[in-house]
């Protein structure tokens, strides 16, 4: 009774904040999609969101936050994809061993593909981190005979049968990488990260070991990039060339900077709007979809620079000038303090007194 | 054996020596002045200290400890710390957290994260800018930014601290606020390490002699990359070459 009450107190005061209150309400629904949209169709739909929303994640975490900009960002989804397929078909092994033994394979790429971080920055870092999956995919055609070559990889195994158990796995999965980013954007490795991002000399000049923390930042891109990379391929069951396309490099600095670029809820949302979005585009307006998208995404740059859910949240929670705590922008008074919530009310008691 | 020993430092930048063969010492807690024309060498020369560039000869003893080869980040580890002369602070970040950057960067001996958080706010207490802990530095001015330099240097516990034109671009009022720090935190020091292990010395650079000399200890004169003179202020001022060289006729 008294531990209900505790969480009932605490949850109380978590849903008091409009932001969190918005995202309790995002996770309940998404618990509660399949009970009512239950067709096929949805349903693969929801599951690649939840995938990719951990793809543009992992990249946001290696380039939003630690501001090593990676264009080539397919790489690690790709080599795990690739790894976990080639595992499952050719040596049998069960999508639960071959899905953590890919994303093993892209912890190992982030490391080796931040080696150049430690030397380039910025748009070469870009450019080269952009030729790595092109590279890849050149070595996978050369040995075509292992890796299924321009055709790819077939009849990789399910990791579940039921879509629905599918969509929760991917669920889950999404919710735990999206709140170990939380944690990691919240302590001292997520303040290092944005510091190196900052200003790589100032963060050495403090005492951080900058080596040590953009491969940390890389190696933690490449496991949940992997993680998604390995959970792809054991559920379109098909992993070809593709997958280490540029066209698929870029998607998750689109979604990214459509959700707002170093936020942790940035990418997700932005890839649980685009995703939908382009998918009814192409129904509707088949060849011109991209054309529709991309002046969405034109608007977004210009009128929400810091992506779309900065923007909403800012229109939905004001901070009390005196306190600090996030309120409702309608209410009028701080719900802590008491306090008038417009500036122009404060000098109304600033003149009065 | 004094805290940094110099040893025939030399840098080449292509075909220009910028600093060729210095050597000095700086003792424990003590402050020394680092004069010259522009382009003397004297930001290469700490920029060596510091690990930022690397030295083609010489050698840099810290505490006994060869440090020459160290990298940046190393060198801070052992105890020197400087500031930049362009302020190169994190700007997206709040000023507390450019500070508690510096004072967790690095796992110290029985320090958890509630005593980092409290190093932050304790040396933003010391220069002065508590209260400016929030705002992003993005928004601070050139004087405060300067302090949140000083700041972000002190957080890491420097034995050696070092100023690279602490008062550039700043107006009388502000100077003096600053030189009263730097006066404060020797203070300071000679009160908080009477004894000999301890303590906080100061290389200062800066071209506003008249507010340097009155906290120097030592001024060294830097000029074409060569050592000059090294002394107390009073000898410094009156050798001919270096009225010559840099101060002129008129004096300070």
């Amino acid at each position: 009774m008294l531990l209900a009450q505790k969480y009932g107190q605490k949850l109380k005061k978590a849903i008091s904040i409009p932001s969190q209150l918005l995202l309790l309400i995002g996770v309940i629904s998404f618990i509660l999609i399949p009970v009512f949209f239950n067709d096929p169709h949805t349903l693969r739909l929801l599951i690649m969101m939840n995938i990719m929303a951990m793809f543009a994640s992992s990249w946001n975490l290696v380039s939003g936050y630690a501001g090593q900009l990676v264009l080539g960002h397919s790489l690690f989804f790709g080599v795990s994809a690739y790894v976990s397929a080639m595992l499952n078909t050719n040596l049998d092994w069960s999508p639960v061993a071959s899905i953590p033994a890919g994303t093993l394979a892209a912890v190992v790429t982030g490391l080796v593909a931040g080696y150049p971080a430690l030397r380039l920055k910025g748009i070469y870092l870009g450019l080269t981190t952009l030729a790595m999956p092109v590279v890849l995919s050149g070595i996978v055609i050369v040995f075509s005979d292992i890796t299924g070559g321009e055709m790819g990889i077939v009849g990789v195994s399910l990791l579940s049968r039921s879509r629905i158990a599918f969509y929760y796995i991917t669920l889950l999965i999404l919710a735990l990488t999206v709140f170990a980013i939380y944690k990691i954007t919240r302590s001292k490795t997520g303040l290092i990260f944005q510091a190196i991002r900052e200003n790589e000399m100032t963060a050495q000049a403090s005492g951080v070991n900058t080596t040590y923390y953009k491969l940390l930042a890389f190696s933690l891109s490449g496991l949940f990039a992997g993680l998604a990379g390995g959970l792809y391929a054991h559920f379109i069951r098909v992993v070809g060339p593709s997958v280490l396309s540029f066209g698929f490099s870029f998607e998750p600095i689109i979604w990214s900077s459509f959700g707002g670029v170093a936020t942790v809820m940035g990418p997700v949302v932005g890839v649980f709007i685009l995703v939908p979005v382009i998918e009814e585009l192409r129904a509707v307006l088949g060849e011109n979809a991209s054309l529709v998208y991309y002046i969405i995404l034109g608007v977004v740059v210009i009128f929400a620079p810091g992506g779309v859910m900065r923007w909403f949240v800012n229109r939905i929670e004001k901070k009390c000038p005196q306190c600090e705590t996030a309120n409702f922008s309608f209410r009028r008074h701080c719900r802590n303090c008491k306090s008038r919530m417009k500036i122009n009310g404060v000098l109304e008691e600033v003149k009065q007194s | 054996m004094n805290l940094l020993e110099v040893k025939g430092l030399t840098k080449r930048f292509g075909g220009i020596v910028a600093v060729n063969s210095a050597s000095f010492d700086v003792g424990k807690n003590e402050v020394v002045g680092l004069i010259g024309p522009n382009g003397a060498g004297k930001s290469t020369l700490v920029q060596l200290l510091m690990g930022i560039i690397k030295s083609d000869s010489g050698e840099v003893r810290f505490n006994g400890k060869d440090i020459t080869r160290l990298k940046a980040w190393q060198v801070v580890r052992q105890g020197v710390a400087g500031t930049f002369q362009c302020t190169k602070p994190f700007l997206r970040l709040p000023v507390f957290a450019n500070v508690l950057v510096a004072s967790s960067a690095w796992k110290k001996p029985g320090q958890n994260g509630e005593a980092s958080m409290g190093k932050a706010m304790s040396v933003l207490k010391k220069v002065g800018i508590p209260h400016l802990a929030k705002l992003p530095a993005s928004q601070l001015s050139h004087g405060d930014l300067k302090r949140l330099e000083i700041a972000r240097s002190l957080a890491t516990d420097p034995r050696l601290l070092i100023l690279d034109e602490p008062f550039g671009g700043l107006n009388y009022n502000e100077i003096e606020l600053l030189s009263d720090l730097v006066k404060k935190l020797r203070k300071q020091s000679e009160e908080d390490h009477p004894t000999e292990n301890s303590g906080l010395s100061m290389i200062i650079i800066e071209h506003k002699l008249s507010e340097l000399m009155k906290i120097v200890d030592k001024v060294i004169v830097l000029n074409y990359g060569e050592i000059l003179a090294f002394g107390t202020p009073e000898e410094v001022t009156k050798n001919e070459a270096v009225i010559n060289a840099y101060i002129g006729e008129e004096g300070i």
